[in-house]
């Protein structure tokens, strides 16, 4: 059911002195291709640009990767127990300007509040509508996107607002050494979400509803309270990835977050989690937002034009892809190279 | 078309971004509008074939045993689709806007402003083409077999249809509305912006499913596309001329999406709740 790596790689002698949980952890980040990308990109990048490896720059990279981390690993969840929500993007805005806005008629902490709120109330609304009203989670959530989007309009106007607490900008760039305090979070949190994932019956049973629904439901798993639980972390991601950017920022603008989803959904594929549910792993999807953060930074820093980056990440999503068809089919890795023909779609 | 000589732009630099917008003048809607408005007819096409549901649902779970890879591989990319056709169009136009520097010269403006019998253009080709798809949907053997790959793929390959010659052949036909529709923005513009149509596909997608259009796949109308492309039109324009600032129908839009498709599966299951 978990994708937990192979036993055939080289450096078993290495495996083999490890023990436990640790042993696993090498297994799950060796078993996926994501990692030796990510290192290739590096030493790539590094090559390139005398500035990429330098401190300053790992934190920023580690910065840009935490607010799309904050999504992947949410979405993650939501994806391993079968669904798909394409409403963080808009989630993100909306939460942003909540943070900003409230901030001058509730006070700093009711505005964070209300921010976060709107994240859970967002994930509930979404998780009540796919899993009592029966809906497809793609619309459900495909809906919420445009509606959470006229709502950040509604409640942040159109134009840029400044955030009026001197506190809030100051912990949002907050740096602790050369790595910010948001990527301190993310990677506490990222923690957090992988031992729920492998070591509590939460994360069990998302990965039994999203291998199999129906026989999940004659488990006698609670698959409705599951689902709902995905969902409702998710927003709250959301609504946290929103509020480190505004703190960040200082500011809220309406068109925060927009196509964030997107860029989520490809740190996930591209971290190997299985899109139709019952696989996966936030370890790896880490290595998919580092992925496209390090190909971000680095393309720009060694000066291809912005319009290409989009190019060469589409390019990587692809890889992903075929990569995927291969882990799908159990094959083993130089296999899925070949077309094969049998297969019918 | 062939080359068209009053086109040229504001900030012409490079002879490249010229090269490229003189291609572009000869064939308008192929590169710079890869996400341009698709009209109904070809979301409820790829619809009708299932190609935009995840495979859930008790029927699919069948399908999934025989062919998940190919879907889930499928569904990636409609996925990565987006991204990927958008940095295309980054690319192919550099990023800048493009216009029509003489539009008097050229007839170009006849396929978004012209009239003909008192109709605007544009509205004449999305009838005509709703009748000749609706024509291929509904009456035809190659609208049949879209919906039976839409109902049951594993079924329909075993009954003989060539599922793969026939999903392509639903994309292709969404691609060319989609450059038909590209054509009638460009030409009602003047010109074209690398971001033209983004988000077009929500708008889309809301419509076919307002049409009735089954998101799982296996049945829907190209009648009911074209009832659902109105009702929302209708809609959008109504709420701004009430007065109302313009993201309120994206709120509205909300509601409306849900509410039409949980009352079809309302309608199916014959309960209410699940």
């Amino acid at each position: 059911m978990k994708a937990t790596g192979n036993a055939e790689i080289p450096a078993a002698g290495i495996l083999n002195s490890l023990t436990g949980n640790a042993r696993r952890l090498a297994l799950t980040a060796l078993g996926n291709p994501i990692w030796l990308s990510l290192f290739a990109a590096i030493c790539f990048f590094a090559a390139l640009s005398p500035h990429f490896l330098s401190w300053f720059n790992i934190g920023n990279i580690l910065l840009q990767a935490s607010f799309l981390g904050f999504l992947a690993i949410g979405l993650t969840l939501v994806i391993i127990s079968g669904h798909i929500d394409l409403s963080i993007g808009s989630l993100v805005g909306l939460c942003a300007g909540l943070s900003v806005v409230l901030q001058g008629e509730l006070g700093l902490p009711l505005a964070v509040l209300a921010a976060l709120g709107a994240g859970v109330l967002s994930g509930l609304v979404n998780g009540f509508f796919v899993e009592r009203l029966g809906v497809n989670s793609l619309i459900v959530t495909l809906a919420a996107m445009i509606g959470l989007k006229g709502l950040t309009f509604a409640v942040v106007g159109e134009s840029s607002i400044i955030a009026q607490s001197a506190f809030f900008t100051w912990i949002g760039s907050l740096r602790l050494g050369s790595i910010h305090l948001i990527a301190v979070v993310f990677f506490a949190l990222l923690i957090a979400a992988h031992w729920v994932l492998s070591n509590t019956r939460h994360g069990r049973e998302a990965y039994a509803i999203g291998g199999n629904r129906n026989a999940a439901v004659n488990a006698g798993i609670r698959v409705r309270r599951h689902v709902m639980v995905n969902f409702v972390v998710s927003g709250f991601l959301a609504a946290l990835c929103g509020i480190a950017i505004a703190a960040n920022m200082g500011a809220a603008v309406p068109t925060y977050g927009q196509g964030y989803e997107g860029w989520a959904i490809a740190a996930v594929a591209l971290g190997g989690t299985r899109l139709t549910g019952g696989a996966g792993n936030v370890i790896n999807s880490l290595a998919g937002v580092l992925l496209l953060a390090v190909l971000r930074n680095g393309l720009n820093l060694i000066h291809l034009s912005a319009h290409y980056v989009l190019v060469a990440i589409g390019l990587a999503l692809l890889i992903a892809l075929i990569l995927d068809k291969r882990s799908g089919a159990g094959k083993t890795l130089p296999a899925f190279f070949l077309f094969n023909k049998n297969r019918r779609g | 078309m062939t080359r068209d000589p009053g086109l040229s732009t504001r900030s012409s630099q490079h002879e490249r971004a010229r090269e490229a917008r003189a291609r572009e003048a000869a064939e308008p809607s192929q590169f710079f509008c890869a996400e341009r408005k698709a009209s109904g007819a070809r979301a409820a096409f790829s619809r009708a074939a299932a190609q935009r549901s995840p495979s859930r649902g008790s029927e699919q779970r069948a399908r999934k045993a025989v062919g998940s890879v190919a879907d889930e591989s499928r569904e990636r990319a409609q996925k990565t689709g987006r991204v990927r056709s958008r940095s295309g169009t980054l690319v192919y136009s550099g990023g800048a806007d493009i216009y029509v520097a003489h539009p008097d010269t050229t007839w170009f403006a006849v396929f978004g402003r012209g009239f003909l019998f008192g109709l605007p253009v544009p509205v004449l080709l999305f009838a005509a083409l709703a009748v000749a798809l609706g024509v291929l949907l509904h009456m035809t053997a190659f609208g049949r077999k879209i919906f039976a790959i839409g109902g049951n793929e594993t079924a329909a390959a075993f009954s003989g249809i060539d599922t793969r010659k026939t999903v392509a052949l639903a994309y292709l036909i969404g691609g060319l509305t989609t450059s038909v529709a590209a054509l009638i923005i460009a030409s009602r513009v003047m010109g074209a912006q690398a971001n033209t149509g983004d988000g077009y596909e929500l708008d889309v997608i809301s419509a076919v499913i307002l049409g009735g259009t089954s998101f799982l796949g296996g049945s829907g109308t190209m009648a009911g596309t074209v009832v659902g492309v109105v009702l929302l039109a209708f809609m959008q324009n109504g709420l701004l001329l009430l007065g109302l600032p313009y993201y309120i129908q994206w709120i509205i839009t909300w509601g409306v999406i849900i509410s039409a498709v949980w009352v079809e599966m309302a309608a199916k299951r014959k309960r209410i709740l699940l």
